[in-house]
C-alpha cells in the first residue's frame, strides 16, 4: 500500500508543476491554521478569509520553503502574522462596537454569568491590550502550546529574546487582567488581589 | 511639574502555570474550515489571469507583426481574385497591382533612405560621444582639483575679511577714532 507523501514531496511535486497536488496540503492543515487564526484574535466569520489568505500566500512563495524546517513552523509565521495584520486592521472597529461600556471604564462587569464565549472574547480584549511583540510569543507557546526553540524559528528570533518576551508578557497580562478584567484571573488569584 | 509615569509597572513573572490556566479558553477554541476548493480556484485564475496579461516579449511581437503582414496580403490576394473574377476582366487587377508596385517601391526607398539616415547620424554621433566621455574623463580630476581649489581659496578670502574688520574695528575704537596725530 502506497504511504502518503510527506509535505517536501508535495512541494517538490507542485514546484514541478502538479499545481492540483498542492490540495493535498491544503487539506492537511487547514484545521492548524484556522484553529490558530480563531486563537490568535480573529473573527469566526473571517477565518475562512485568512486561512484563505494563508494557503494563498503559502503557494505564492513556495519556492522559498527551508525543508529543514517543519511546514507547519511557516505555516504558522505566516498565520500570527496574517491574524496581527487583520487584527491591526480591525482595532478601530473593535474598540468602538465589541467592548461593552462597562469594560471600557474598568467597572466590573456580569462576568460570572458569561459562558466560555464571552471569557474568550474578553481574553481576547485583554490580551490586545498586550503588544504584539509579546503577545505572539504569549499565544503560541501558551496556547499553541509550542516549544520554546519553535516559537523562536516561527518568529525568526533567539531563544533567549523569546524567554524574556515570555516572561514580560506574563507579567503585563497578569497586570491588564488585575486592573480591567479582574473576573479573568484565576479563582486563588481573584482572592489574593482582594 | 507632572512626571509621566509609565502606565504598568514591571511585575513579577507569575509563572507558565498561571499563564496555562488563564489561556485555558483560548486553547479550548477549535475552528474547522474548508478552504482548498477555494484556494485552488484561487491559484487556477491567478494563473489564467497571468497568461493573459503577461506582455509579449520584443521576439513575439516581431512574430505578431509578421503573422498580422502575411495576413493582410493573403486578405489582399483574396479581394483581387474576388475582384478579377467578378470583373471578368483584368483590368481592374492591373491597376491594384501597378498601385501596390508603386507603392512597394516607395516603402523600399523610404526604408534605404531611413536606414542609410540613421548610418549616417551614428557615423556622426559616435565619434563625437566617444570624445566627449574622454574629455569628460580627462577633466573630472581637474575640475575637482578647481572645485576644492576654489573653496580653499573662498575660505582663506572669509578669513582675510575677517582679519582686516577685526583689525579696523580695533583701530576705530582707538582714542581719536584711529586716526594718526
Amino acid at each position: 500500500m502506497a504511504s502518503e507523501p510527506t509535505d517536501v514531496e508535495l512541494i517538490r511535486e507542485v514546484l514541478a508543476g502538479r499545481v492540483e497536488r498542492f490540495e493535498i496540503l491544503v487539506r492537511r492543515y487547514q484545521r492548524l491554521v484556522a484553529t490558530a487564526a480563531l486563537r490568535m484574535g480573529v473573527a469566526r466569520q473571517e477565518v475562512e478569509d485568512v486561512a484563505n489568505e494563508v494557503f494563498f500566500k503559502v503557494y505564492r512563495n513556495l519556492g522559498r520553503y527551508e525543508p529543514r524546517h517543519a511546514l507547519s513552523t511557516w505555516l504558522y509565521r505566516i498565520t500570527v502574522n496574517a491574524a496581527l495584520d487583520r487584527r491591526r486592521s480591525r482595532r478601530h472597529d473593535e474598540r468602538s462596537e465589541e467592548i461593552p461600556a462597562d469594560l471600557k471604564d474598568g467597572r466590573p462587569s456580569p462576568l460570572e454569568a458569561a459562558g466560555e464565549r464571552q471569557r474568550s472574547r474578553l481574553l481576547h480584549e485583554a490580551l490586545g491590550r498586550v503588544p504584539e511583540h509579546y503577545r505572539a510569543p504569549l499565544m503560541l507557546a501558551h496556547v499553541e502550546g509550542l516549544p520554546v526553540e519553535e516559537v523562536a524559528r516561527i518568529l525568526d528570533l533567539p531563544e533567549g529574546t523569546i524567554k524574556s518576551r515570555l516572561f514580560r508578557a506574563r507579567a503585563l497580562l497578569k497586570e491588564i487582567i488585575r486592573r480591567h478584567y479582574p473576573a479573568l484571573a484565576p479563582t486563588g488569584a481573584r482572592m489574593e488581589d482582594a | 511639574m507632572t512626571i509621566r509615569r509609565p502606565i504598568f509597572r514591571a511585575a513579577p513573572d507569575p509563572g507558565e502555570a498561571w499563564a496555562r490556566q488563564v489561556l485555558t479558553p483560548l486553547r479550548r477554541l477549535r475552528a474547522d474550515c474548508d478552504v482548498a476548493a477555494a484556494v485552488m480556484a484561487r491559484i487556477a485564475a491567478t494563473a489564467a489571469g497571468a497568461s493573459e496579461a503577461r506582455p509579449l516579449s520584443p521576439r513575439q511581437a516581431r512574430l505578431a507583426w509578421a503573422a498580422g503582414f502575411l495576413a493582410g496580403s493573403v486578405a489582399l490576394g483574396l479581394v483581387t481574385s474576388a475582384l478579377r473574377g467578378a470583373a471578368g476582366q483584368g483590368q481592374a487587377v492591373h491597376e491594384v497591382l501597378g498601385l501596390l508596385t508603386s507603392l512597394g517601391r516607395v516603402a523600399v526607398l523610404l526604408g534605404r533612405f531611413l536606414v542609410s539616415a540613421y548610418g549616417r547620424c551614428l557615423e556622426i554621433a559616435a565619434p563625437v560621444a566617444r570624445a566627449v566621455w574622454a574629455l569628460f574623463e580627462v577633466l573630472t580630476p581637474i575640475l575637482r582639483g578647481a572645485g576644492m581649489a576654489a573653496s580653499a581659496c573662498g575660505v582663506l578670502s572669509i578669513l582675510i575679511s575677517f582679519y582686516i574688520f577685526t583689525h579696523a574695528r580695533a583701530a576705530a575704537s582707538a582714542p581719536g577714532g584711529g586716526r594718526r596725530s
